[in-house]
């Protein structure tokens, strides 16, 4: 398929971006504009999402309060290590509500994070002050937060951006 | 200072274990670490993740699409019209260092250097729809919906779309992980 010279929206993205798009998603002109509109028009473009609140809701990227408590990722785990593993470790700062430990497909193996959740945010501020760089099965794990707050400044989003004929100032896309 | 040797050593041990046990995998390794770390601004602020997956049918346009914007946002749609309406839209920002994650699945998973030229178009059964930008390299690529690895093996490009295949599943595996969690839904 031939590549194409595309042009993006100034509010997406600052600087000149790759001018090339691999693949027939790029100058395939079908049913995807129409779908687009159709995806997200009326109810469908209103996208609901938490908000912090605490006193530093307004700033941007500071820990962000899950529906029922907060949110560690845990990356660099050794692909043998097992739940029971993650557990044990994590306890120690809290009772762990929720984990995930996703598996890769191909290998079986898994995929080398974890999300872990803890009721309160004094449990999930210890967890990431003492597990990151804790080393496990020869690996040092890196932990931190899921979940940041936004920046509320930022303009509107575009949702596609494969596209020439991008909506009209204003319009809402997504 | 000694994190760092420690991740050196971790890095040879992988790509050695690599070669040895799945000589078919070129990609090397590369830490989420060294992802934060060597990205410059630039390419932080343009990566860009979506994907796409529906058909229309009885139950009108089922679908489902999420997308990783600048500014760390996840975007998750999720419709189907079975049994009345299902209408599910989330946003939320997440941290660099599931952003980073992302960017390693992608990179191990060799995506970009795909093509879906000999891939089966779009039809009836559904669409699926990647695009990503990373490292100033765009890929937007479409098929019709896998329903399993005989329908991969049977392509004209096996060894490209099982990439896409296994890809699809590692990304969706992790978005689920993310939104259920943070809004309490179960996707699927």
């Amino acid at each position: 398929m031939s590549e194409v010279e595309k042009i993006y929206t100034e509010d997406l993205r600052k600087g000149i971006l790759p001018s090339k798009i691999k693949g027939r998603g790029g100058n395939n002109v079908d049913s995807m504009e129409v779908d687009n509109s159709e995806r997200y028009s009326g109810k469908g473009g209103e996208f609901h999402s938490l908000k912090n609140n605490e006193e530093n809701s307004e700033e941007y990227g500071q820990p962000l309060k899950s529906i029922e408590g907060y949110i560690v990722f845990i990356s660099n785990i050794q692909e043998e290590v097992q739940e029971p593993d993650i557990m044990d470790l994590f306890s120690e700062y809290g009772q762990i509500k929720n984990i995930h430990l996703n598996i890769d497909r191909r290998t079986g193996f898994i995929k080398g994070y974890a999300l872990i959740e803890y009721e309160n945010k004094s449990e999930a501020e210890d967890a990431i002050k003492n597990g990151n760089g804790l080393e496990l099965a020869g690996n040092a794990l890196h932990v931190g937060w899921a979940f940041i707050t936004g920046n509320t400044s930022l303009p509107a989003p575009v949702f596609k951006t494969n596209k020439k004929n991008y909506p009209k100032k204003g319009e809402r896309r997504f | 200072m000694s994190d760092v040797n420690a991740t050196e050593s971790e890095m040879s041990e992988i790509n050695s274990e690599n070669t040895n046990n799945n000589p078919t995998s070129a990609t090397s390794k590369i830490t989420t670490q060294e992802i934060l770390k060597s990205e410059t601004q630039k390419e932080k602020d343009e990566f860009y993740l979506r994907y796409y997956v529906g058909h229309k049918g009885k139950y009108g346009h089922e679908f489902l699409e999420f997308e990783f914007r600048s500014g760390n946002k996840l975007r998750y749609a999720n419709n189907s019209h079975y049994k009345s309406e299902n209408l599910i839209r989330k946003e939320v920002c997440v941290s660099d260092s599931v952003l980073a994650e992302i960017k390693k699945i992608i990179l191990d998973s060799g995506i970009m250097q795909e093509d879906d030229k000999d891939w089966p178009e779009p039809d009836i059964v559904g669409k699926q729809e990647l695009e990503i930008v990373l490292k100033n390299e765009h890929i937007s690529f479409t098929t019709t919906k896998i329903g399993s690895l005989m329908d991969v093996e049977k392509s004209k490009d096996p060894e490209g779309l099982k990439v896409m295949f296994y890809l699809i599943q590692d990304l969706k595996c992790l978005v689920f992980s993310l939104i259920g969690l943070h809004f309490k839904i179960k996707p699927i």
